[in-house]
């Protein structure tokens, strides 16, 4: 089926056309994913692995994609821009399509060199542990996330307890990718008292977590921190405004990821729709059919609609994350209506849909799950 | 529980209703107990007891192993789980005892239903080992439906004897092929349908050409119910033969890796010229279509309550969560957002716990009231998983954890017996006399 609502490029068209430079950029991430990415793809039923992973990092670097030197403006995360954040989102997005856990390792390896830039810190790979203890759970945190920047140290050494004595029940987890040096994140030492801090990798206790929810290969662990770790930045309004920066652009991030990979299962499902047949006709002839694809691309456009409005405005963190709580359960939906046009085989680990819909819930339990993210859009008013 | 009256408060109802007059006692629930026991209190006794006995073995002997099943199809671990569950009588209850297994109690409850009561036990332990004891029946079903005494004398007694004494001897029901699997669960389809799988005259029986995919329990099981048509004609031709696992020129080509229920395996099946004897004939020639569509009537409600069952393990998963696990300096279930999603989430298999009840306490399963059940009870798991997932936040993603299992196991139960759109269209089918019969609504 062709439909005439969907945009024939795989690339991710937010609001205005993208530069001359981008335009130029795409065809050498064309070429970055048959090399690096498709690879991870092809045989969807295999996980990743380590050295797999590191490859995508490492050729990504090799392109500018990582780290690249901030004049280009093709680094992942380094322009803050309209068109800098739109720039990231689709080159996730682009690289989500072919694999959600490769687009994860880059966009969390890129917001890892983004705070280690701004804090200062030395680490080749430092990744990014934003919601270590308290992140946007029950929105208990939103009204210091909301309130005035109210400049003040927090406490040189702070009452801050170990990290992951933790609480019972529910140990600290981290999700990561190879290689990674070091930890940046950052601590509440009160409700309203955050500050920045750096744990060296070596002086962490990490049990291995195993998870089956998509994102396969990315591994997870539980954390322990006998070590306070090295404090980076203690000025509450600056750790704030940063915590602010990053969470916005982890949203970004990760509604554009979700979207590439239910987009790649969409694109999927329509191929096969026109293939496969079923009641004496080609299964896309039938109306119910019709309805699992128009219902799922309604919800791609509506997310990617979404996605324009955010990364028009990330600073608006309230409403970046308010509107990230819808795009996550929009996105499942889609991807499982993907996977029901498949009928059986959809349930097969080697046609590549039942893992995009495996990524989309991991992705909306990550960085606060929509329940989370309303709630604390909510707080944040009350801050204000 | 933070915002709730502890039962020991003077305005707790527990307390309040205590206090009523003797009269009233007998019309008061003042000390109810959880949901699943006034459910099973509500059963006739036999079932009760049934329902009792089904989950302490799930518990004992499936739920220790789901986890490791669902990584890896451990072929001997899922064998001494089956033997236990042929032991138990679980994988001979379609027949009384002393021929199968059902005590004579629950001879007088439907067998939809003692088969939903068995399939959410063992789901909300383990749906991929559930699964492989509910393929069974659904193998077996043929041939208890078409009441052929010869046929159940040769194949179904030995087989539930077998398992019951000493290792399992399991049934598969093979209907979809590669180029059908919707055709073969509805008519309309099924008109148009080019039959793959045919069956060729042959001196005493039948030589069976062509594949059938999917199989649940297909690559263990001892003998399979296929589906075929009789060569050079169509649909209406069907025919159910019983093919013997050890068959020349039957094969498995191969078992698929799935998203979930991974203890169970899903076969594919080769007939390659394999000779059935005219006596393993099932139901007759040309009832295949019949047969099939009866099966799938009373196959269709325990669906639904493998659904239920996932849906209550992962309820019971968030509910184990929530009363351990403490977020800043209180329970998670101090937290109202939470308490009002474990109250959802008990509404939605309170529902489903009732449709499929309902729909099965029959002896004759109907196709409307079969798929009504299925589809709501699937979709429903689907979401009391998404909500449990969700109450667990970050840690829904652990395997430990088992949610994210349920939510992986769940997703087939919308797809198996007829996708929900085929179920959906079953239930107009069936009911498009009445629907059609305007006015409605007047005596
Ligand atoms: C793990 C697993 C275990 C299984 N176990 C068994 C088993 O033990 N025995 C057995 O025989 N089978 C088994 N099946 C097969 C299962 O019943 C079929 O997969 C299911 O009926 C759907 O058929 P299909 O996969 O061919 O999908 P298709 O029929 O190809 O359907 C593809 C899509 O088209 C839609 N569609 C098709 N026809 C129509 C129509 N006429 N009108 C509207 N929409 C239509 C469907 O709803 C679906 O969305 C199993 C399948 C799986 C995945």
């Amino acid at each position: 089926m062709t439909s005439p609502r969907t945009p024939r490029s795989r690339w991710l068209e937010l609001g205005a056309p993208p530069s001359v430079e981008q335009r130029n950029a795409r065809g050498a991430v064309e070429r970055y994913l048959e090399r690096a990415v498709r690879p991870l793809a092809e045989r969807p039923e295999r996980v990743p692995t380590a050295a797999q992973l590191g490859e995508v990092r490492r050729l990504a670097e090799e392109l500018g994609l990582l780290a690249a030197p901030a004049a280009s403006g093709l680094g992942l995360w380094e322009e803050p821009s309209v068109a800098g954040c739109r720039w990231s989102v689709g080159l996730l997005h682009r690289v989500a399509r072919e694999s959600a856990t490769a687009a994860l390792c880059l966009h969390h390896a890129a917001l890892g060199l983004l705070l280690g830039r701004r804090l200062g810190v030395e680490d080749a790979a430092p990744w990014p542990w934003l919601y270590a203890e308290l992140g946007l759970d029950k929105g208990l945190r939103g009204a210091a996330l909301g309130a005035p920047p109210v400049s003040e140290a927090a406490p040189a050494e702070p009452e801050l307890a170990p990290l992951g004595a933790g609480e019972a029940g529910r140990p600290l987890l981290l999700g990561a990718a190879e290689p990674w040096s070091a930890l940046l994140l950052p601590r509440w030492s009160d409700a309203r008292r955050l500050s920045w801090w750096r744990l060296p990798r070596a002086t962490l206790e990490l049990t291995p977590a195993p998870h089956a929810l998509g994102l396969d290969g990315l591994s997870t662990w539980q954390v322990r921190a006998p070590r306070l770790g090295e404090l980076l930045l203690e000025d509450v309004a600056a750790a704030l405004a940063l915590y602010r920066e990053v969470l916005a652009l982890d949203a970004l991030g990760l509604v554009g990821i979700g979207l590439g990979a239910t987009e790649g299962a969409l694109a999927a499902a329509k191929d096969y729709a026109a293939l496969r047949r079923q009641g004496g006709k080609l299964i896309v002839e039938h109306v119910a059919v019709r309805l699992l694809l128009s219902g799922a691309e309604a919800n791609v456009l509506s997310v990617q609609a979404l996605l324009a409005d955010m990364t028009l405005r990330p600073e608006a963190l309230a409403r970046v994350l308010a509107l990230r709580s819808v795009a996550h359960p929009q996105l499942c939906e889609a991807a499982s209506h993907a996977l029901q046009v498949f009928g059986g085989t959809g349930y097969l680990q080697d046609t590549g849909i039942e893992r995009r819909l495996r990524d989309n819930y991991h992705l909306r339990l990550l960085a606060g799950t929509p329940t989370d993210l309303r709630l604390t859009a909510l707080a944040m008013e009350d801050g204000r | 529980m933070e915002g709730i009256l502890s039962p020991s408060h003077p305005l707790s109802p527990h307390r309040a209703l205590r206090e009523l007059g003797w009269l009233a006692q007998p019309l008061v629930a003042a000390a109810p107990r959880s949901l699943w026991e006034q459910d099973t209190q509500s059963l006739p006794p036999a079932a009760a007891a049934y329902r009792r006995r089904v989950r302490r073995f799930a518990q004992r002997e499936l739920a220790p192993r789901a986890l490791e099943l669902d990584l890896q199809r451990e072929p001997q671990l899922i064998e001494r789980v089956l033997e236990a569950a042929g032991r138990a009588g679980l994988l001979s209850d379609l027949l009384p005892a002393p021929l199968g297994s059902i005590p004579p109690g629950l001879l007088r409850v439907p067998f939809t239903l003692a088969q939903s009561l068995k399939m959410e036990e063992l789901c909300a332990a383990c749906a991929g080992l559930g699964l492989m004891v509910g393929a069974s029946a659904l193998g077996a079903v043929p041939l208890v439906l078409a009441g052929q005494p010869r046929a159940l004398a040769r194949h179904v007694v030995p087989a539930f004897r077998h398992s019951l004494r000493s290792r399992p001897a399991l049934f598969a029901f093979a209907i979809t092929e590669p180029s059908g699997g919707s055709d073969v669960e509805e008519s309309e389809g099924a008109l148009r349908y080019v039959p793959g799988t045919v069956a060729r005259r042959a001196p005493g029986g039948w030589r069976l050409h062509g594949r059938k995919v999917f199989i649940s329990g297909g690559a263990l099981a001892q003998r399979v119910t296929v589906f075929a048509a009789l060569e050079g004609e169509g649909m209406e031709s069907w025919t159910c033969f019983v093919v013997g696992r050890g068959a020349p020129g039957f094969s498995v080509a191969r078992t698929e890796l799935k998203m979930g229920q991974r203890a169970s395996e899903a076969a594919e099946l080769v007939f390659d010229g394999v000779f059935v004897p005219d006596a393993d004939v099932v139901g007759g020639l040309r009832r295949g279509w019949g047969l099939n569509r009866a099966v799938l009537n009373a196959s269709r409600v325990p669906v639904g309550a493998i659904a239920l069952g996932i849906a209550r393990g992962a309820l019971e998963g968030a509910l184990d969560f929530a009363a351990s696990a403490r977020l800043a300096g209180k329970g998670l279930l101090d937290y109202q957002d939470v308490q009002l999603g474990l109250a959802q989430m008990l509404i939605e298999v309170q529902a489903m716990r009732a449709l499929v009840w309902q729909s099965a306490n029959t002896w004759r399963p109907a196709q409307a009231r079969a798929s009504i059940a299925k589809v709501f009870a699937s979709d429903a798991a689907l979401r009391v998983c998404e909500a449990a997932l969700e109450l667990l936040g970050n840690h829904g993603v652990l395997h430990a954890r088992r949610v994210e299992k349920q939510l992986r196991d769940a997703r087939l139960t919308q797809i198996y017996e007829g996708t929900n759109q085929i179920n959906r269209l079953a239930i107009l089918e069936e009911q498009q006399t009445w629907l059609a019969s305007a006015p409605h609504g007047q005596p």
